[in-house]
């Protein structure tokens, strides 16, 4: 199976390592060279490739923060000195971890792998979900990656005011913008600060530093009112967790 | 405090070897110097070995003197306690020699011929042996300081060779090897040099670790041959500029003291940033102190890589070096770190 591969690395002999030695792997051409995460979501975007071999630690946006943006349409093989990411990348579905320093023999191994993985073509899986799932209790997303066909936003996680559903994606209010980020409501709940984003609906997570007061509306429906004057409704079930955190 | 003597078994011994003698020496002595007749002597022995184990409480006198009394104190209360005890013991002598005179007659008829002798003795017996324990609780404290003072000093020793341990990340190892790994492919030169570059900052930080102090020259040297090696991996993103100002030549600091802010400044710095930064390292003086500043560029929007164990390393080494007369101060201003390093300045 000939495998259409990227490099992304923030240091040039890592990627020159890599380079060597696929050069010598069979049916493997490299069509991306990537120094840091926003150039590798940007080649999955235009080129397509089939495997990422992916560094952890780079400026911006790290290793797992590409896989969270791009993990639906490529094999990752994750490379780092660090083995301490190991379990981790494993449970965000990498089909690989290579440790550095690595050598060919190993990296034939990743490669087989891919190949396995690939013929395999196991149905999509939710990325997000599970870098949701391989976050450590106790520590909470600071930051949103969100990635529009090559761009990709950072959006500071204090930006945010609040998050709606929209069919499969949700929308990413912060000041004037939206953003579409392809994940489920519950799934970016679980990622973020229970004590600072609170489900006030089940379409709606609000950023409770944005809520300005509640408003009754009847006896049983009530609006959250922010800061900027926007309204949200607020579910009976939505009120009895904001009276708990209040 | 245990007693310096019922507590301690080679001078228990002693003490029973020389109880025996001693105490029937004092209650026997006077009385047959008084022209008693031996027969009639074993009350007055019981009662002379009855003191000398008695005046073993003379302990508590010099041990439990208020702290900070002076000789003089000192004086009066072993002098007091001598009195005291020794009038005890006469007047016991007295009651037990009424008791026994059925049986031996002849202790409580020459009792005020011999009294007063014994008293004599048995008051200086009194002093002799307080101030025997004076200078045991002397002895036994200095020892004890002693014991606290080298304790310490292990201590102190232990945490910095920890802390040395600590100085050099494995993870700099391994993603040097991976260079090295990379190099040999294409550029067996490179390579070598690396290698050999790798092989003389382990080979010097090592050198260095050893001594309680290095010239700063030493110091700045490693700096540089670390920076070098991280040049390999990080190209040009890593620019770096050390600047010795005049003044600190033949300065002395702890080894390896600067290294972990440098790795800092690379890993949380240098590495945060697409394309690359600066280091700076300034060291002068400053009055009686050295001054070193390591400045890295950083990304402020970045996610917080430290976790602070490097710079709280130091500090517990400057501390338990230099205790208040080191500092550190560390903080961002705007896209650059800065760390601030105060040392005295030590002479070679």
């Amino acid at each position: 199976m000939p495998l259409r591969v990227a490099l992304v690395d923030d240091e040039a002999p890592a990627r020159m390592v890599l380079r060597e030695f696929l050069a010598h792997a069979p049916e493997v051409t490299i069509v991306a060279e990537c120094a840091n995460g926003f150039e590798a979501v940007k080649a999955v975007a235009d080129l397509q490739p089939d495997v990422l071999f992916l560094d952890v630690q780079m400026p911006k946006l790290d290793g797992f923060e590409v896989l969270d943006l791009v993990g639906r349409d490529v094999a990752v093989v994750f490379t780092t000195a660090y083995d301490e990411f190991a379990l981790k990348a494993f449970e965000v579905h990498a089909v690989d971890y290579l440790l550095k320093p690595f050598g060919r023999a190993r990296l034939a191994e990743a490669l087989a792998r891919v190949r396995e993985r690939l013929a395999a073509r196991p149905a999509a899986t939710d990325a997000p979900a599970l870098a949701a799932a391989a976050r450590l209790p106790g520590t909470w997303l600071t930051r949103l990656v969100i990635r529009d066909g090559a761009d990709v936003h950072v959006i500071p996680i204090d930006q945010v005011d609040y998050v709606e559903t929209q069919d499969d994606y949700v929308a990413v209010h912060a000041g004037e913008r939206t953003r579409l980020k392809e994940q489920t409501l519950a799934s970016l709940e679980s990622q973020l600060d229970p004590y600072r984003f609170v489900r006030v609906h089940r379409s709606y997570l609000l950023n409770l530093d944005r809520l300005a007061r509640l408003e009754a509306v009847s006896k049983d429906v009530r609006m959250a009112i922010l800061r900027d004057g926007r309204r949200l409704p607020v579910s009976r079930s939505g009120f009895a967790r904001l009276q708990e955190l209040l | 405090m245990l007693h310096p003597v019922l507590h301690h078994w080679p001078r228990l011994r002693l003490f029973l070897l020389l109880w025996v003698p001693t105490g029937t020496l004092l209650g026997v002595g006077p009385y047959l110097a008084a022209d008693g007749p031996a027969g009639d002597a074993w009350p007055v022995t019981i009662w002379g070995l009855v003191f000398a184990a008695a005046a073993q409480a003379s302990y508590y006198l010099v041990r439990f003197a208020p702290p900070g009394s002076g000789a003089g104190t000192l004086l009066w209360r072993v002098g007091g306690g001598a009195l005291l005890t020794v009038a005890l013991w006469s007047a016991a002598g007295w009651a037990w020699f009424q008791l026994l005179s059925p049986l031996a007659p002849a202790p409580e008829a020459l009792f005020g011929r011999f009294a007063g002798m014994a008293a004599a003795a048995a008051a200086c017996l009194f002093v002799a042996m307080s101030a025997v324990h004076h200078a045991l609780v002397a002895a036994d404290g200095r020892a004890d300081a002693q014991a606290r003072i080298h304790a310490a000093e292990v201590g102190a020793r232990e945490s910095e060779l920890r802390a040395l341990r600590a100085q050099v990340n494995p993870h700099f190892l391994f993603n040097c090897l991976h260079s090295i790994s990379a190099l040999a492919g294409q550029d067996p030169e490179a390579a070598r040099r690396m290698c050999q570059q790798l092989a003389d900052f382990f080979r010097d930080s090592l050198q260095a670790g050893s001594e309680r102090l290095i010239p700063i020259e030493t110091e700045v040297a490693l700096v540089a041959r670390y920076l070098d090696i991280e040049q390999v991996r990080f190209g040009n993103r890593l620019r770096h500029a050390i600047r010795l100002e005049s003044g600190v030549e033949g300065l002395r600091v702890p080894p390896l003291i600067l290294q972990p802010l440098i790795e800092n400044a690379v890993r949380h710095g240098i590495a945060t940033l697409i394309d690359g930064g600066e280091i700076t390292v300034a060291l002068t003086t400053d009055g009686e102190r050295a001054v070193a500043v390591v400045e890295n560029q950083f990304d402020p929007d970045g996610r917080r890589t430290g976790t602070g164990i490097g710079l709280a390393n130091v500090r517990a080494r400057l501390a338990s070096l230099y205790q208040e007369r080191a500092s550190l101060t560390a903080g961002a201003d705007g896209d650059r770190y800065r760390v601030r390093v105060v040392l005295p300045r030590e002479a070679a």
